[in-house]
């Protein structure tokens, strides 16, 4: 049987590797859950007080939470893509990977169970940000639960993408930070996920749809507001985005990785 | 069986690999040794698939390692020369996710982690987390970490370095015990008599390649003994063949009976204080090959 062949007996082998590379990973978050319990809290905090700041400038597309919840969460989301690099980077640094590479578990499996955990805390935050918006400032969810589901799953895959991109580029953790810190600031205030666009200057209407945060906000608030066209079409961009930037960073893992002089 | 045919691996201008062709039996340790930068690193990176060779073949139980890298995944264990671990996690969870990896089943898996802690020292410290273990300690989790699903092929590579004697025992004796059991196992490290205690083939590499391969005692069958004399005279007697180093006389010779009694002939054996005959061993078979393969190129 050629290594592409996914038989049955295969595939139950594959999920078994999976799950158990999520444990795996769970429990190393169970025991380090300081990033996780801080990227959960601060997007909450931070739609407390930007919520009226929105609601002073409303320009009646809608209620002031619809504007702030999608903001902070894609704010915070792009902060994330830090804890997912340095997720990646620590396994190079401790030299597990290349570890975890000499066993049968394909590239594609080692990162599904890396990187599965973290899409459930990137979902965790955004139910915990919908679900006090929801509770406190009375938010309703015109598109649905699942098209909000849609939209939210789509920019944590792309989130996800992005963090193992970068961390196939970054040698140390300084570096990673160094990084995620001013590309995240960079691509949420481009992406209008700190001030509205509306609010920006002209030319930067032009730019904000390269940045990964716009489309982020169109989709959830597309959700929010029930404007499933918007929702999906953003949607489909970050999918799109997630899968581009995923495989690239596959690539980079197939080829490169494990060596850090070969890089 | 795991077979390297001509493998060739290049850095740039350096040659990590050029023409290394190794095999390794069932049921047989080989001691793979050679300088830093010889090819043996690089070897068993080619061996588990994690770097590609530009030219040559390896197999394992007769899968092409670059045909089919998962399957003949499944079939090696390997422990790495630097400590790979997860500091949060304990040593029963490193033991069961790379158990789990290679496939193991929940009964099994129980079963052979409670058999390879026993082998590696382990069981004591199965609950506690890597950052609490000391290097020697760690050492034991990585190489039961690639003991514990019973692989036909193993890859250790120096797995002692730091390690204290009864790591080092207990690994040895663990190593001996599988490949009684029928694993080819592939050994590097630097402290030769390990070799002697795993009862080893011996495999030199020598700048990619590997220059000689046979049993350690038919590998120094063809080098001379160094015979060491002693005298109480306040100097050692000045001597035709021989050389005058501290306090004694000394002769390389493939015949110290012969040598000694013609220079007890010479000197007379009133004034002798000591004899030492110290046959050759790896380290001296070693250098004499690096020399030779470094003169020829």
């Amino acid at each position: 049987m050629s290594d592409k062949t996914l038989a049955a007996p295969e595939f139950r082998a594959t999920a078994r590797r999976v799950v158990g590379l999520v444990q795996h990973d769970f429990l190393q978050l169970r025991r380090d859950p300081g990033p996780v319990i801080s990227r959960l809290l601060m997007p909450v905090v931070l739609m407390v007080v930007f919520e009226p700041l929105y609601r002073a400038t409303a320009r009646g597309s809608g209620p002031a939470i619809v504007e702030a919840a999608p903001r902070v969460l894609v704010m915070f989301s792009m902060f994330a893509i830090s804890t997912v690099g340095a997720a990646l980077l620590t396994e190079r640094t401790w030299r597990t990977w290349s570890w975890l590479r000499t066993t049968p578990a394909s590239t594609w499996e080692l990162l599904a169970g890396k990187t599965l955990p973290l899409l459930g805390v990137l979902l965790l935050q955004q139910a915990l940000v919908v679900g006090f918006a929801r509770l406190v400032f009375g938010l309703e969810l015109a598109g649905g639960v699942a098209l909000l589901a849609v939209a939210g799953v789509s920019w944590a895959l792309c989130i996800l993408a992005c963090g193992a991109l970068v961390a196939t580029f970054a040698r140390t953790n300084n570096q990673l930070s160094s990084v995620t810190d001013v590309s995240g600031l960079l691509l949420s205030s481009l992406g209008g996920a700190v001030v509205p666009i509306a609010l920006m200057p002209g030319w930067l209407h032009a730019v904000a749809p390269i940045s990964p945060a716009h489309w982020g906000v169109r989709a959830l608030q597309g959700a929010l507001l029930g404007q499933t066209g918007q929702a999906l079409t953003a949607a489909a961009v970050l999918t799109g985005l997630a899968v581009v930037v995923g495989a690239v960073a596959c690539w980079r893992i197939n080829r490169y990785w494990g060596r850090p002089e070969l890089l | 069986m795991l077979v390297g045919e001509q493998l060739e691996k290049r850095y740039g201008e350096v040659r990590a690999l050029d023409g290394f062709d190794l095999t390794v039996e069932p049921g047989e340790v080989v001691g793979l040794i050679g300088h830093n930068g010889a090819g043996k690193t690089t070897f068993l990176e080619v061996v588990s698939g994690l770097l590609r060779p530009d030219a040559g073949r390896v197999t394992v139980c007769g899968i092409d390692v670059r045909q089919q890298p998962r399957r003949v995944r499944a079939l090696i264990g390997v422990a790495p020369q630097e400590l790979a671990l997860y500091p949060r996690i304990t040593v029963r969870e490193h033991l069961v996710l790379f158990g789990r990896l290679a496939g193991l089943g929940p009964g099994r898996l129980r079963r052979e982690v409670d058999t390879v802690s026993q082998e590696m020292l382990l069981t004591e410290l199965l609950d506690r987390r890597v950052a609490e273990l000391s290097g020697g300690q760690r050492r034991r989790v990585q190489t039961a970490a690639a003991l514990v699903h019973r692989p036909p092929v193993l890859l250790l590579d120096e797995p002692t370095v730091g390690a204290d004697p009864a790591t080092r025992d207990a690994l040895l004796a663990a190593v001996r015990a599988r490949a009684t059991e029928g694993a080819a196992v592939c050994y590097t490290t630097h402290y030769l008599p390990e070799l002697e205690r795993l009862r080893a083939n011996i495999a030199i590499a020598v700048k990619g390649r590997i220059v000689a391969r046979d049993t350690g005692q038919r590998l120094l069958a063809g080098l001379p003994s160094e015979l060491r004399v002693r005298f109480t005279l306040p100097e050692p007697p000045s001597t035709a063949g021989w050389e005058s180093v501290d306090d004694e006389l000394r002769r390389t010779t493939f015949h110290p009976g012969r040598d000694l009694a013609a220079l007890i002939g010479a000197i007379g054996a009133d004034e002798l204080a000591s004899v030492v005959v110290r046959p050759p061993t790896l380290e001296d078979l070693y250098h004499r090959l690096a020399v030779e393969v470094s003169d020829v190129r």
